[in-house]
């Protein structure tokens, strides 16, 4: 397995894959800096929680066209190639699978880490009141790797069964719309039903509250950590492997 | 000759499932944009300016240019493939028409895929109750503006996925550049950035006071002539990589 995944970063090689990331990083550091440019008084008093507000809305809309990036720039080596016949005689098929899940796990985790840096020298760089709760910022990574994860196996799975990648690409356009449309539902069961997109949303544990439109004061609410909702993740992850594994095994080379 | 490019362009697209993404996609923003003016009738009010600005918002800055992004590395899929680019440079048409019967193409579809969009939005304003007669005419110019932004976001598109030989990767800018586009138009620079110019022609904000026609056209023109030039001029001078 060591060989497979070193063999998958070989292959990975010059393809500027960090670029992707680093591109979606970039983005979402430009929206805090222009959303908090001149923070207010009730901005500083609440930026903790609101920057973890703000960036789950973030990753919805951006990271399932991101992630569609990244599994199809992993993906598509094989379909160029034509490579998928030849390791097939060298290597289980679904052996690749997993060497192309822990690459892209290996990048996904530094954008969740990196993220949380990012949040957290904000926060002090615009003088936010107060400490940051680490354990929030802790879980928020947490919960943000694990969405991006459950998104990019969905989008890989595609991406490595179908060979135009028109089609993973577009999933992916429309994942992003569902998970901003998903986020402003009501309904949580709809965003725990509607694939791995609206997870972004159902594990958001910072909701805004008594939002006065005349005089815009607000308060958020730290809510329960959404563990229930995160079993239900690992379910969408668990059926999606089983799915990628039987497409796979059953793809015609 | 040119007519010759375009027929074989189109036979390229034949069979092809990208105007599926054209017809499913647009509807998601209608939806969500329709919804939403219902759900916050206390801010906004119900006609069909407020509904616009719902429609438009999130298509504007986020999936117009991402799904531009994928139409335009679509066009130039084939051509990367295997050592397509030889027979296309070794056959008697010019790069420049070659380039052209692309960027027309896109044109095309993103008007399609605009006036669908308008379509769409007169069906959600009638589901919200927005009375017909009322519909605005400026609809007709939002079109029209939003076609010439798509067309200089095309032109960038095309030139980013002719030289990127990655599928992907120029949807991911396609989606950056629409985000980047948001702040950018927020600052006031709008007229310097083609996205920005997209949203801008699409009145995403709902705003009309600073927005000045003859330059956001002038500015349109020159964005489409830079990038095709580069694009030609790429052609001309770079070597092709096949295989």
């Amino acid at each position: 397995m060591i060989t497979a995944v070193r063999m998958e970063c070989w292959k990975s090689r010059r393809r500027c894959l960090w670029l992707v990331c680093a591109a979606l990083l970039g983005v979402e550091l430009l929206w805090i800096f222009w959303s908090f440019h001149n923070p207010s008084q009730q901005e500083r008093e609440k930026g903790w929680s609101y920057l973890l507000y703000n960036m789950p809305l973030l990753n919805g809309i951006l990271f399932p066209v991101i992630g569609s990036v990244l599994a199809s720039r992993i993906a598509d080596v094989e379909h160029k190639g034509n490579t998928l016949k030849l390791l097939e005689t060298i290597q289980p098929k679904t052996q690749l699978l997993h060497a192309k899940l822990l690459l892209g796990a290996a990048y996904l985790l530094p954008i969740a880490v990196i993220q949380v840096f990012m949040l957290l020298g904000m926060g002090f760089f615009y003088h936010f009141y107060g400490q940051p709760a680490l354990t929030d910022y802790f879980e928020y990574a947490f919960f943000t790797f694990s969405s991006c994860f459950a998104v990019f196996a969905l989008q890989l799975v595609l991406s490595i069964t179908i060979k135009n990648q028109v089609i993973p690409l577009c999933i992916g356009l429309a994942g992003s719309f569902a998970a901003l449309l998903l986020m402003f539902l009501p309904s949580n069961l709809a965003r725990l039903l509607f694939g791995p997109y609206g997870f972004f949303g159902a594990l958001s544990f910072i909701y805004m509250s008594d939002w006065n439109p005349d005089t815009r004061v607000f308060t958020f609410i730290r809510t329960h950590t959404p563990w229930d909702n995160y079993a239900v993740l690992l379910a969408w992850v668990t059926a999606t492997y089983v799915l990628g594994h039987i497409l796979l095994k059953r793809k015609e080379l | 000759m040119f007519i010759r490019i375009m027929r074989a362009e189109r036979l390229k697209l034949r069979r092809s499932p990208v105007w599926l993404a054209f017809l499913i996609l647009p509807m998601f923003p209608a939806f969500f944009g329709s919804v939403n003016l219902l759900n916050n009738l206390g801010l906004l009010q119900l006609d069909w300016t407020h509904l616009w600005t719902q429609h438009s918002l999130f298509s504007s800055y986020f999936f117009y240019p991402a799904l531009t992004g994928v139409y335009c590395s679509y066009l130039w899929r084939l051509e990367h493939f295997d050592h397509n680019w030889n027979q296309v440079l070794s056959a008697p048409v010019s790069v420049t028409q070659v380039f052209l019967g692309k960027l027309i193409l896109a044109a095309l579809m993103t008007l399609l895929a605009q006036a669908w969009g308008i379509i769409l939005f007169a069906i959600g304003g009638l589901f919200c109750g927005i009375p017909l007669r009322t519909f605005p005419p400026e609809a007709a110019m939002w079109l029209l503006c939003g076609v010439c932004g798509g067309a200089a976001v095309s032109a960038f598109q095309l030139l980013m996925s002719l030289v990127i030989r990655s599928f992907a990767v120029p949807v991911g800018i396609a989606m950056a550049g629409g985000v980047l586009g948001l702040g950018i138009a927020a600052k006031g620079f709008g007229y310097f950035f083609p996205y920005s110019l997209l949203s801008m022609g699409m009145s995403a904000n709902g705003s009309d006071e600073e927005f000045v026609l003859p330059l956001f056209f002038a500015c349109c023109a020159v964005f489409i002539l830079l990038f095709s030039g580069l694009a030609v001029f790429y052609l001309k001078k770079h070597d092709v990589k096949t295989g």
